[in-house]
């Protein structure tokens, strides 16, 4: 034999052997020490244990597992798992363990309920390659060859031997061994008894998507409760408009349930005689007027702001609210009508009057009114003007007053008492006479 | 030396000299790979498994982020309004493996929905759907349709990094039912959630 011939028979032997020899002491450490060698196949555990390392794990009781171990466990699926404790909670005889890769963001979706695990007490940077490629289809087949190579070197006839005593029982023995040895492995192998195993450190990596639904507001308000209602009639409207707003109109307008009332607002127009609107400030001929804003009283009733008795002079007016929600739902519009119709207050009666030298000096009328209380205000309405001309007005709470100058003209003066912008009758007469430098007066 | 002592050392030189030891030794190795064999190749539970070695980072992206980590994405195309009496929303949702290397993971859709709208909403996963109105139709339903929101769980497959077309289009539609007693003006914040587990090859 050659001298290259004898290296590489004693290469063959020695890798087999040292290789046998390995395979053995993981069998038995397996089994004695409960020590398993792991392949970690990925990375999650980086930088401790980096895809390709072998790792030398000592299985220990549950109980013994501490926050911060790595250790290895089965899951459900049938895979094993290495990964760092994060959590360990006693669940009866088990405890359920929490672990995540040192890589991973976040936690194993699933617990692992364990009642002994085996906890990594060594790594091997890329120790674990190697071993990974024994398992390949191609491995297994040199691991093969090289054992058959070794046997066959090894008791293989050498120069020097004497006779051969290998007979038939050896020859068939020998192989019936060898399979034996094989079939024991598989059996072992079958029974999760193989002294490795490969571990997926495996990675996990989440993310969310984050949205919002909504029920929108649909609904649109409602109005109701108009003050004063639809198709009253009044003889005073401080008793007619809104109690709560005194010559106001009110409304009640609600959004169950909804986004809550936003505005709302009213038109008024009133319809008899000449056609007015309501502009915020007067009645103007036409209906081009703005709908003018309503303010909340309280609860959900809403009010006019501006109105007064003397605005609401007798006739029928016409009222149209609208309203929106929040959510911009228009209330269907609520439409209403109603008649002020202020009887004509009682007539003044004039009881005296005061003779004047100066013709340009006022007059002087005193006079009395039967009530109830006090009108609007009284006015003079000078005779030359038949048809009740007023001249000058005094205040509802006055019984004497000056007139004005009124052109130095003698005349009779006479009143009338005003409500709600409905005039009494005229009162009786003062008589002015004469002219320039003095003039009487009487009352007949 | 002795002749006792010569004959021992004759011995073991016949033993170690020869190789028969180291031969019967590397048997053990063909034990070992009596194990492997089984155990990696016929048998289907992985306390030992055949698996080559990766290396990487394992990315999954929604819409088109790329290798964001965290993911938190807002997805205001899926926010919206549905009328209190009964509507749906829907919309696609690319999932994407952005991973480095040759990574394959598998992922799980789950789902949470807050409040009183959130308990009442459904939900329907269609893998590969498309939206026609605000329904989505096509496609092979993730888990069942037309469940609960709040709760919902279920896989979306493996998603290869090496794939021709490395991500899912998933439509995703939200139903409230009519008749679902909820009021109008309510608010659910719904959250999906996609974890992805690295498959070991």
């Amino acid at each position: 034999m050659t001298r290259l011939a004898r290296w590489a028979r004693e290469a063959v032997l020695w890798t087999g052997s040292v290789l046998g020899a390995l395979c053995l002491a993981s069998f038995v450490a397996g089994w004695l020490f409960h020590v398993t060698p792991l392949v970690f196949v990925s990375g999650s555990m980086s930088p401790d244990y980096e895809a390709g390392a072998l790792g030398i794990a000592h299985q220990v009781p549950a109980s013994d597992i501490a926050v911060g171990d790595v250790v290895s466990v089965v899951n459900a699926g049938g895979d094993r798992v290495t990964h760092r404790v994060v959590g360990a909670a006693p669940s009866g005889d088990l405890v359920g363990l929490t672990l995540r890769g040192d890589t991973n963001d976040t936690p194993d979706a699933e617990t692992y309920y364990v009642g002994a695990a085996d906890r990594v007490v060594l790594g091997l940077p890329y120790a674990g390659y190697a071993l990974a490629a024994a398992t390949t289809p191609v491995g297994l087949l040199a691991a093969g060859l090289l054992v058959l190579a070794a046997l066959a070197l090894g008791f293989s006839r050498r120069d020097g031997d004497g006779p051969s005593r290998t007979g038939k029982g050896t020859r068939v023995l020998a192989p019936a061994g060898l399979a034996s040895v094989l079939a024991l492995g598989g059996v072992l192998g079958l029974g999760g008894g193989a002294p490795w195993a490969f571990t997926s450190a495996v990675w996990t990596d989440s993310a969310t998507a984050t949205a919002t639904i909504t029920t929108p507001d649909t609904t649109p308000p409602v109005l109701s409760n108009p003050l004063p209602a639809n198709a009253a009639s009044g003889t005073a409207w401080t008793t007619m408009s809104c109690s709560s707003s005194a010559n106001q109109v009110c409304v009640t307008a609600t959004d169950t349930s909804g986004s809550g009332v936003s505005t709302v607002f009213v038109k008024l127009v009133r319809t008899s005689g000449t056609t007015q609107c309501w502009d915020g400030s007067a009645f103007v001929n036409g209906t081009a007027c703005a709908a003018q804003p309503m303010t909340l009283v309280s609860g959900n009733q809403y009010r006019s702001s501006g109105l007064t008795s003397a605005l609401m002079v007798n006739g029928t007016y016409q009222t149209t609210y609208t309203a929106s929600d929040v959510a911009g739902n228009s209330a269907t519009p609520l439409v209403t009508s109603f008649t002020v119709a202020v009887p004509a207050p009682a007539k003044p009666t004039i009881t005296a009057c005061v003779n004047t030298a100066n013709g340009s000096a006022p007059y002087r009328l005193t006079w009395t009114w039967p009530g109830p209380g006090n009108p609007d205000s009284f006015a003079v309405v000078y005779s030359v003007n038949p048809g009740g001309t007023r001249v000058t007005t005094f205040a509802g709470n006055l019984r004497t007053g000056d007139t004005v100058d009124i052109n130095n003209e003698a005349g009779n003066f006479k009143l009338v008492a005003v409500v709600g912008g409905v005039q009494s009758v005229v009162s009786n007469q003062a008589n002015y006479q004469g002219n320039g430098g003095g003039k009487t007066c009487n009352v007949p | 030396m002795s002749r006792h002592e010569s004959r021992h050392r004759h011995e073991r030189s016949r033993w170690f000299g020869r190789g028969r030891t180291r031969a019967l030794l590397s048997v053990g190795l063909l034990l070992g790979a009596g194990a492997v064999a089984t155990s990696a190749y016929w048998h289907d539970e992985a306390t030992v498994d055949g698996a080559s070695v990766q290396a990487g980072a394992i990315h999954i992206d929604l819409a088109t982020n790329n290798k964001v980590k965290p993911e938190t994405y807002v997805w205001s195309d899926l926010s919206g309004s549905i009328p209190a009496t009964g509507g749906s929303v829907a919309k696609v949702l690319r999932v994407r493996n952005n991973s480095n290397g040759r990574l394959t993971f598998g992922y799980t859709v789950s789902a949470t929905a807050s409040g009183s709208l959130g308990a009442a909403l459904k939900v329907t996963v269609l893998k590969g759907g498309s939206v026609s109105s605000s329904t989505c139709t096509g496609g092979t339903a993730v888990g069942t349709a037309g469940v609960s929101l709040n709760g919902f769980s279920a896989s979306g497959g493996n998603l290869a990094a090496t794939a021709a077309t490395p991500y899912h289009d998933l439509c995703v539609q939200v139903t409230l039912p009519p008749s679902s007693g909820v009021g109008q003006l309510q608010s659910s914040n719904v959250v999906l959630t996609f974890n992805a587990t690295q498959v070991i090859a």
